[in-house]
């Protein structure tokens, strides 16, 4: 499932993928990745990204179910 | 055993020590390669892959030669054949999952050094063409046919690696 909430969040901050990708410590691919939903970060990746963004984990990473 | 073989026999071990040193020499650089987690997952997925398709190409030309009695290489050239065609499945999963670069590397003098391994053996190969060196030896492929074996192995990875930077630089902008 796509994560629009991140890349939301990404753009309100004007980030590129590039420059969320250096901050957090990844390749850019890997943000794209985890943007489109096909790949699931570790919590510890997930608390790096909450941290730049200024977002929480909820906010970002959490799923209801439908 | 002729000559050749023991040559490349005892030329292997040298170029193993030969890649040791010069992983050992990368670690101690500032740039030393670091893979992310997502990336690193997926090399592991390629080892996985190269292993595999090593394992059935060994088993594969085992069952060839014993039990039909086919041989289209000698020990040595169909070993190298095994690791080039492993290291190939290696590479080109790798680029293809984004996990061949790290993500502080930059690609061109990958670009240059796998240029240059393609155009040395290429020009090796020709040479022994033009020595008339034969790359066949009691109908069995022979180390002088290594050289167009690697190329054969590189040109896809090669392949791969310039079509998936032209892919990644049409759509890097619009993601």
């Amino acid at each position: 499932m796509k994560n629009l909430r991140l890349k939301a969040a990404r753009a309100a901050l004007d980030m590129s993928q590039q420059d969320l990708a250096e901050a957090v410590g990844v390749s850019r691919q890997t943000i794209n990745a985890i943007e489109k939903g096909d790949y699931n970060p570790t919590i510890r990746l997930c608390i790096a990204i909450c941290r730049v963004l200024g977002k929480t984990l909820d906010e970002l990473f959490w799923e209801e179910e439908a | 055993m002729s000559f050749d073989h023991l040559l490349v026999i005892l030329l292997f071990p040298v170029a193993i020590a030969f890649g040791v040193a010069f992983f050992l020499l990368l670690q101690r650089r500032a740039s030393y390669r670091e893979y992310d987690e997502r990336q690193r997952l997926a090399r592991g997925k390629a080892y996985q892959a190269a292993f595999w398709t090593l394992a059935a190409y060994s088993l594969f030309s085992a069952l060839m030669n014993d039990v039909a009695d086919i041989q289209w290489a000698d020990v040595t050239t169909g070993t190298f054949m095994g690791l080039f065609l492993a290291i190939a499945v290696f590479a080109i999963i790798c680029i293809i999952t984004d996990s061949f670069f790290s993500f502080k590397d930059r690609p061109s003098p990958y670009f240059t050094l796998l240029l240059i391994i393609i155009v040395a053996n290429l020009l090796i190969f020709f040479l022994n063409l033009a020595d008339g060196t034969p790359m066949v030896t009691d109908g069995l492929l022979n180390i002088h046919s290594l050289n167009v074996l690697a190329v054969a192995a590189f040109i896809p990875i090669y392949a791969t690696l310039v079509a998936k930077h032209l892919y990644d630089k049409k759509h890097a902008e619009t993601e």
